[in-house]
């Protein structure tokens, strides 16, 4: 359960950079570094065993994603194991325009994760990845959910 | 070496009971395999023996190490008689793709011989055959996004295969709900316009993604590949055409359009 956390996680964070790259629009340009940061997780309640109870919601969330216009920490409740919901915690914008962005932002962040949970697939058919880009890709999350 | 799938046609009593569900993630043919093997599982062994077979048939067909068979035969320093059986049937199914769809399945895409756009499909496709022969009723070998399907995921659950959207990274465009069957899918999403329609010698582009589903996974991906060349419009007619196979096609502008029978295996998620 723990390991699967931490792919779900890993998930995340990657999706993640959808912050990023939208806070980019504002003036100056300088890479994001949400993508970049690794997906290492503080997971608040400790994981239950395959055993326990399915129901039961865990929280974890991610460690601060820090850029030029904002930082902040991904939040994901897992019910058994399908995420129930994405949050934002601890959030700070640079300004009130950074805010926006972010805020903007959020809601595609949230649906990416929760599209890909609840379509609960087994695997994925899609033009032949290359080794780089399979890292990305939802074939990826799923391996790493099943190790 | 040559490796076939006959080898492992009679499952030992103790490999039986060794076997156990296996998940297996390896890079090979510059992408990455992912075999799940559910149920009672499979022999290690004969998940072993799978992985050895996806490399030598890299190590054979690549037509990027000078070394390789197919570099050599290419090259004229072997011919087709002093080839590994492997290479005979490849290039005989190539064959039979190219005739099937008028040549849009081309023998030589990039001038030379190529037989790459059928090669994963079947090496995927006799994987899956190996697992078979080796006891596993319950797996899906995935090369690259090119997936055989035996059994069913779960008792009386078929196995959900997502459909990647070439638009939207991450997200799906439909669901495959099936059991024994192969799903394939060609575009340009991930290696760009690399598949070239033979009749214009120029890369085909009016498609963003085709997704073929049918029994087995060597016909099914050469026929994606077909399909793509083609366009729509003749891609969608010829696959309409193709015994056993279904296909979705994404246009560049997200549009989605498929063959009749395709809703029977698949929901669309717009």
């Amino acid at each position: 359960m723990r390991r699967f956390l931490y792919a779900l996680l890993g998930t995340v964070a990657g999706l993640g950079g959808l912050i990023g790259l939208k806070a980019n629009l504002a003036p100056a340009e300088t890479p994001a570094q949400a993508a970049e940061q690794p997906p290492a997780a503080e997971v608040e309640q400790p994981p239950a065993d395959a055993g326990a109870p399915a129901g039961e919601a865990k929280t974890a969330t991610g460690d601060k994603a820090t850029n030029q216009y904002e930082s902040f920490q991904v939040k994901v409740t897992v019910s058994g194991k399908q995420i129930t919901k994405v949050e934002i915690a601890g959030l700070t914008t640079k300004d009130a325009k950074s805010k926006q962005v972010t805020g903007d932002a959020l809601p595609k962040l949230q649906k990416a994760t929760l599209d890909a949970q609840s379509a609960d697939v087994d695997t994925v058919s899609g033009a032949t990845y290359t080794t780089k880009s399979y890292q990305e890709s939802l074939q990826s999350a799923l391996d790493q959910a099943g190790l | 070496m040559s490796l076939t799938a006959t080898a492992y046609a009679s499952p030992s009593l103790t490999a039986a009971l060794r076997a156990t569900p296996v998940r297996r993630v390896e890079e090979c043919m510059g992408t990455v395999f992912s075999l799940d093997a559910r149920g009672v599982g499979v022999d290690p062994d004969a998940v072993d023996a799978a992985i050895r077979w996806l490399h030598w048939v890299d190590r054979t067909f690549s037509t990027y190490q000078p070394d390789s068979v197919v570099s050599r035969l290419s090259r004229g320093e072997l011919t087709v008689d002093e080839c590994p059986a492997e290479v005979r049937e490849v290039l005989g199914l190539v064959r039979v793709a190219s005739i099937a769809s008028d040549g849009y399945f081309s023998e030589a895409p990039h001038g030379f011989l190529d037989p790459t756009g059928i090669v994963k499909g079947w090496a995927v496709e006799r994987a899956s055959d190996m697992l078979v022969a080796a006891g596993s009723t319950s797996h899906v070998v995935n090369g690259g996004g090119d997936v055989q399907l035996v059994g069913e995921a779960g008792a009386g659950r078929p196995w959900r295969v997502g459909v990647a959207h070439p638009l939207r990274p991450r997200q799906l465009v439909a669901v495959v709900t099936a059991s024994d069957v192969a799903v394939a899918t060609s575009g340009t999403a991930e290696r760009g316009r690399h598949i070239v329609d033979p009749h214009r010698g120029a890369p085909a582009d009016a498609l963003a993604s085709v997704t073929v589903v049918g029994p087995r996974l060597a016909w099914v991906d050469a026929s994606a590949t077909a399909a793509f060349a083609m366009g729509p419009d003749r891609g969608l007619a010829w696959i309409e055409g193709q015994p056993g196979l279904e296909a979705l096609a994404v246009l560049p502008t997200g549009r989605t359009r498929h063959t009749t029978g395709f809703t029977q295996w698949a929901a669309l998620t717009d």
